[in-house]
């Protein structure tokens, strides 16, 4: 279970996460809402990039929030980004080595594997050749390795459409089974979220406008609202 | 949910070692090995039966630049990292070897690791707080570093058999750094400081194809991803300027070896300067190119003089160069011609 307590986080006088206490307490979540309601600097505060003004972050019993982003990792809080951060000028495959490499355990899952859950099926290939999914799936991989306990995601699905799409809707959804982690998710794709995520958050301005089980958010008047700017 | 719901196409842990396997094969790779193995042979053998004793000595210099220029190389195409300081530390490798050499008479591959190792912690100690730079401020740091070693080499003087900590004289019995007994001769040299050379860029290509390698890409694409996989990025990057230091100290002991004695103005700032520059030149991101920088830093100027012409011209022709090079080709003539090659590849094949 992942507990944040009144965790505010301020750039000067703006205040992207406003007091914000939440638990989460399915292995896929998924945080939506519109544009500045702090989801990205949600995930960055549990990345460990940003610093909060207050409040705690509790991972399945072990205080996150006071660990360096280095440790996190080591920890097994892992993450993707908005556009891939790989190292262009190495395989997939010397990618996903590179998280084994600073976060291997004695029991961790090899690099051959991790590429075999996600279906990286070139990891020979260098990066800045690889197609737009075959890079996401290259730095899923690089999440999956190891012993990961926590994988964020941020916006997994942009830019990507068609059967390509399912098939990283299909991933994604069972990768708690196969890697043993919990997954947060980022999307504005309210569709994804529903297909992967079995409750879900949804923010506001910092603040947290629902919290439960991912239809009943959805169907939360105030989520409307929110989203469409009307009252339901 | 089962595995085989994970994707349209699974692959097995298996499948995906065996690619490798078959890939990086064990036959590709030894022929890699023996063919650079045989070029260094012929060169062993051929460049100090080829050339006079002037020209000898050229090449010798130019390897021993090669190991600072290997530290250059890694730093910039690894980590994106401008270090302007490389040829002041052959001078500090050099100054330090002479101290060694005169002050405890050791063998020789003790004085040439003892200066690597000592200019490396000297790095070391540059690095931790510059490091916190980047682009071009860093540049400019470690440009005034070189400034600030050239100054000290005037005060102090080269250790030259004087008495004291700075060992240097102004007159007396001026000692010289002497060879080993194996390598007294100047083409005996040329040998010994070819070896040293190739052990000093496998010992990068040992780096930069395991761990610190991968982690140097990935610091160098995002510091922040680098964070959140596990990386110690202050660690590794002071690692990546300290093997830099190494290198160069270890050529300055190896030029001390060379040349006997040693001058302030054998390390210019300029020079730090011009070799960075001509790094790029050839192209940071091959070890190919720093050997290419390196030859027309040292053999350039020299070819110039043979034919009569005043050896500046160089520093003018390699600014031109640098200039040609930011706009056309950012990486460099090794970069330039692996192009041409993969064109003329792709071109082939669609001929067929």
């Amino acid at each position: 279970m992942i507990s944040i307590t009144d965790l505010t986080i301020s750039f000067g006088s703006i205040r992207p996460i406003d007091e914000l206490t939440l638990s989460i307490d399915s292995p896929t979540h998924g945080i939506i809402g519109p544009n500045g309601a702090g989801k990205t600097t949600l995930l960055n505060a549990l990345s460990g990039f940003v610093t909060p003004d207050g409040g705690s972050i509790f991972a399945f019993g072990d205080d996150l929030g006071s660990l360096t982003p280095r440790h996190r990792a080591r920890w097994g809080l892992r993450r993707t980004f908005q556009t891939e951060q790989l190292a262009e000028d190495l395989t997939a495959y010397d990618n996903v080595a590179i998280a084994l490499d600073h976060c291997g355990g004695d029991e961790s899952r090899s690099v051959a594997e991790a590429c075999s859950i996600v279906g990286l099926n070139q990891p020979d290939r260098f990066v800045g050749e690889l197609t737009t999914i075959d890079r996401r799936l290259t730095e899923i991989a690089r999440a999956v390795v190891g012993a990961p306990r926590l994988i964020l995601m941020d916006e997994p699905a942009a830019g990507v459409s068609g059967a390509e799409r399912s098939r990283l809707v299909e991933l994604l959804t069972d990768l708690p089974d196969h890697s043993g982690a919990w997954l947060i998710v980022i999307d504005h794709d309210v569709e994804l979220i529903s297909s992967v995520c079995e409750t879900t958050t949804a923010l506001d301005f910092g603040t947290l406008v629902a919290n439960g089980p991912t239809s009943a958010t959805l169907a939360d008047p105030r989520v409307a609202e929110t989203y469409l700017g009307t009252s339901a | 949910m089962t595995s085989e719901s994970v994707s349209t196409d699974p692959v097995s842990a298996e499948s995906v070692e065996a690619t490798r396997t078959s890939r990086a094969s064990v036959i590709g790779r030894g022929r890699h090995v023996f063919l650079l193995g045989t070029v260094i042979t012929l060169l062993a053998w051929w460049v100090p039966n080829y050339f006079g004793a002037r020209w000898l000595s050229t090449w010798t210099s130019t390897l021993v630049f090669a190991m600072a220029a290997a530290g250059i190389g890694l730093l910039y195409s690894r980590l994106g990292l401008a270090s302007l300081t490389q040829v002041a530390l052959i001078g500090v490798g050099g100054w330090v070897a002479l101290r060694l050499e005169f002050a405890f008479h050791l063998p020789f591959p003790i004085v040439v690791l003892a200066s690597g190792t000592i200019t490396a912690l000297i790095g070391l100690a540059i690095s931790l707080p510059t490091l916190r730079l980047s682009g071009l401020y860093l540049a400019l740091v470690t440009l005034m570093m070189a400034a600030g070693f050239h100054e000290i080499f005037i005060a102090a003087g080269f250790p030259n058999g004087g008495s004291g900590f700075l060992g240097y004289q102004s007159s007396g019995d001026l000692e010289r750094m002497s060879r080993p007994s194996i390598a007294t001769t100047d083409p005996a040299y040329f040998r010994l400081v070819l070896i040293v050379a190739v052990a000093c860029f496998l010992l990068v290509w040992l780096h930069d194809s395991t761990k610190p390698g991968r982690a140097w890409r990935l610091i160098a694409q995002s510091e922040g991803a680098a964070h959140a996989t596990g990386i110690n990025v202050t660690f590794y990057k002071t690692w990546a300027f300290t093997l830099a230091a190494f290198l160069a100290g270890i050529g300055g002991a190896m030029f001390a070896g060379q040349l006997g004695q040693l001058g302030p103005s054998s390390f210019q700032t300029i020079d730090s300067l011009l070799l960075f520059g001509l790094v790029l030149v050839g192209g940071a991101y091959h070890w190919s190119g720093w050997i290419i920088g390196v030859i027309i830093f040292k053999a350039f100027p020299a070819l110039l003089d043979d034919l009569g012409l005043n050896g500046n011209i160089a520093t003018m022709i390699a600014g031109l160069a640098l200039i040609l090079n930011l706009i056309a080709a950012p990486r460099g003539i090794v970069g330039e011609v692996g192009r041409l090659i993969a064109a003329n590849r792709k071109s082939s094949e669609s001929d067929q």
